[in-house]
């Protein structure tokens, strides 16, 4: 995928090569392998797989929260022109919150249950992206009771800017008083405190119901408008990933497999497996939904040889067994990883709607079987 | 003509939290509501977290008793006389795969245990088991896992193989894919069909995400607050969204292709978030919510009012001129050729 990576001109964040391993009992467990990624300057960029493909720890290994070990982190990651491997702990802690801000899956589980939501922002503005300078002086900066209040005050902003009902109240509310749309709104409040100039957002949502999840989404999507803040974004569903982003890679077993602007993506899909996910979405319209793709996401292990989609693929031969299949560039953005756009002499080239048959054939001749 | 195979009645079901001097009004959690499920048809139930949808399903296999109402099975009152014979023909599918299946059990003793509470005699049993297996698309390679060995995908089908062993004819699916990945969430409706065709199962099937009913339930019913909203044919209700609720829980699902966002109505969305069961809106339970609210909805409550076959409980189809014009105007047939 590298070779033909369309670089963005001026990335705000850029990873190339990046693998994770963890080392377990069951042996050492290859999880991200040579993923390579950009996001440009204002741009909302979206990584799209199922549980399990390797999403969270990409951007866990990104922002550095991965322990190490049991963790192995390769490659590289730089942002904004620093490689952020080669920092010290201290200087990485001062950039996290600073210049990269993270908002977490869950929100009712991700704040502090025994401090009072305004309490917890306000230390996020005094003591967030700053080093650790002694506890003098963190005494001196939380008990100044004018540097407190300034604090709140801009926790009080924010919280009005991220649409919080009633953000005196919130302020003095302990994480559990607050509903799941207030928490994850006080997430997204407490990440943008500082301004970071790059947001990983890790699910935003996906736990709250329907009419509060679009408001969080129209929400980001306002928030992008406003500050040109680049986002990176993972979700496991394909219509959040085009109602936000401007850029998709679709992830597989700790690999990129496709990766294309929006449209490219949705209109002309190249991978099976991007095909499959978009044919497995449930429709508002009275088209049937696919069969669904057969098989689970890939034991990390004791990975399949070769592609690691083959055992689930519907077009999987020889071919797609033997090796890993190069990357192959459709456009400057639109690149895939498949034999079948590869080879010489590919046979059939896949299709949405050739996949979406081959799919639903093989979901039938499974229960038939059966 | 026989009666429908479930019909539920003004069911009520209040929990009560306090003691005795306790002031705290009860949760209202089911609020009068009725439906009926034609034998071998698929009801889909529709609503956000809290709005009593599982309620429903736990009070109609006696989870629950009612506090008020009735639920009938083939015309009998389910009462706690007649539950026990009646049990054993409807069973229920849970959301997470996970925590309904025990970790110690292989998964041919889970799939024993139904079997033997039913009668089937010892020999017998393996021979079912197979069979049960088979049936929801595993082999017999799965009879001495144990459950952490399987995928989430494997396990729901599991829990769906245990819930057709006693041979039921009703399925309470309560949100059987919402812990699933599409891919998989894809393969578990297939399988849910193909059961339903090969079997002749009814089945209740209980979600949040109204996408997923659209191409599966013959009928649906949207739920808030304990009340359903609107109840309708489902090609219906989804060409031509009456209720403002259903019209916002529609415009919020993010679609994935031009012809889809077609059926999404405009400026439908909802303000605001989802109020205690325990504190219920005067009038309207959507009026604090609802972009087209008026003073009435605050002080009236509205009736179920049938409009073409379907039922919709909003003061804007109570008469022609109730007012509503906003509303009533942008009421049309979401895509009007039919969907191509």
């Amino acid at each position: 995928m590298r070779t033909n990576e369309p670089v963005p001109d001026d990335p705000v964040l850029e990873v190339s090569d990046l693998s994770v391993g963890f080392e377990g009992f069951d042996g050492y467990a290859d999880v991200v392998s040579d993923v390579d990624l950009s996001v440009g300057r204002g741009e909302v960029v979206t990584i799209v797989g199922e549980t399990g493909c390797g999403k969270s720890v990409t951007t866990k290994a990104i922002t550095g929260l991965l322990e190490e070990p049991p963790a192995h982190v390769s490659g590289t990651v730089t942002y904004d022109g620093t490689d952020l491997f080669s920092l010290s702990d201290e200087e990485r802690a001062a950039l996290n919150g600073d210049g990269i801000g993270m908002v977490f899956q869950d929100p009712m589980s991700s704040l502090n249950p025994v401090f009072e939501l305004g309490e917890q922002l306000a230390d996020t503005v005094q003591f967030g992206g700053t080093s650790p300078d002694g506890p003098l002086s963190y005494l001196r900066r939380r008990y100044s009771r004018s540097a407190r209040s300034e604090a709140r005050d801009r926790v009080r902003e924010i919280l009005t800017q991220v649409q919080m009902p009633d953000p005196d109240g919130a302020m003095d509310s302990y994480p559990n008083e607050l509903s799941g749309g207030m928490c994850q709104r006080a997430l997204i409040a407490q990440a943008l405190l500082n301004e970071p100039d790059l947001l990983i957002a890790d699910e935003p949502g996906t736990a709250l119901d329907v009419t509060i999840h679009d408001k969080i989404l129209s929400l980001l999507d306002d928030l992008i408008e406003d500050r040109e803040m680049s986002i990176l974004m993972i979700t496991h569903n394909l219509g959040v990933a085009r109602k936000l982003s401007d850029r998709i890679y679709i992830m597989y077993g700790g690999r990129i497999v496709e990766s294309g602007t929006t449209a490219e993506i949705f209109e002309a899909p190249k991978h099976p497996y991007t095909q499959g996910l978009l044919a497995s979405m449930p429709r508002l319209s009275d088209e049937p939904m696919a069969g669904g793709i057969s098989g689970s996401v890939p034991e990390y292990e004791d990975p399949p040889e070769g592609c690691r989609f083959h055992p689930r693929c519907p077009y999987a031969d020889e071919a797609c067994r033997s090796e890993q299949p190069p990357a192959k560039a459709f456009s400057e953005t639109a690149s895939t990883e498949c034999v079948r756009y590869a080879l010489e002499d590919p046979g059939p080239e896949p299709t949405m709607a050739e996949t979406r048959t081959r799919l639903d054939t093989a979901a039938r001749s499974e229960v038939d079987s059966a | 003509m026989s009666p429908p195979l479930l019909s539920v009645d003004d069911l009520e079901k209040q929990f009560d939290t306090g003691g005795w001097f306790d002031q705290t009004p009860p949760v209202r959690a089911v609020d009068g509501v009725s439906f009926e499920i034609p034998e071998g048809r698929t009801l889909g139930l529709i609503g956000e977290s809290g709005s009593g949808k599982s309620t429903i399903a736990k009070c109609i296999i006696g989870i629950h008793q009612p506090t008020d109402g009735t639920v009938r099975y083939r015309g009998d009152e389910i009462t706690a006389q007649t539950s026990e014979r009646i049990r054993s023909e409807m069973q229920m599918v849970f959301q997470d795969p996970t925590s309904c299946l025990n970790p110690r059990r292989t998964i041919r003793r889970t799939l024993n245990v139904p079997l033997e509470a039913s009668g089937v005699p010892d020999r017998e049993r393996d021979r079912r088991v197979s069979e049960l297996l088979d049936r929801v698309g595993l082999n017999d390679e799965y009879l001495y896992k144990y459950p952490h060995e399987l995928s989430g995908g494997q396990k729901q089908r599991v829990n769906i193989a245990r819930a057709i062993a006693v041979e039921p004819s009703l399925l309470l699916l309560d949100e059987p894919t919402s812990a699933l990945d599409v891919s998989v969430q894809a393969k578990i409706i297939a399988l849910l069909e193909e059961l339903q065709r090969e079997l002749d199962l009814t089945y209740l099937f209980i979600t949040h995400d109204l996408s997923l009913v659209r191409n599966f339930a013959d009928e649906t019913a949207v739920m808030y607050l304990g009340e359903i909203q609107e109840y309708g044919d489902t090609d219906q209700l989804f060409e031509t969204p009456r209720h403002p609720y259903t019209r916002a829980l529609m415009s919020a699902i993010p679609v994935t292709d031009e012809s889809e966002a077609a059926y999404k109505p405009d400026g439908a969305n909802v303000d605001g978030e989802i109020p205690s069961p325990r504190d219920v809106p005067s009038g309207c339970r959507l009026h604090p919510r609802c972009p087209h609210s008026t003073e009435a909805c605050a002080n009236r409550t509205p009736e179920p009012y049938e409009v073409d076959d379907a039922e919709a409980r909003c003061l804007a189809y109570e008469d022609d001129d109730a007012g509503f014009e906003e509303l009533r105007d942008s009421v049309t047939p979401m895509v009007s050729d039919g969907g191509e």
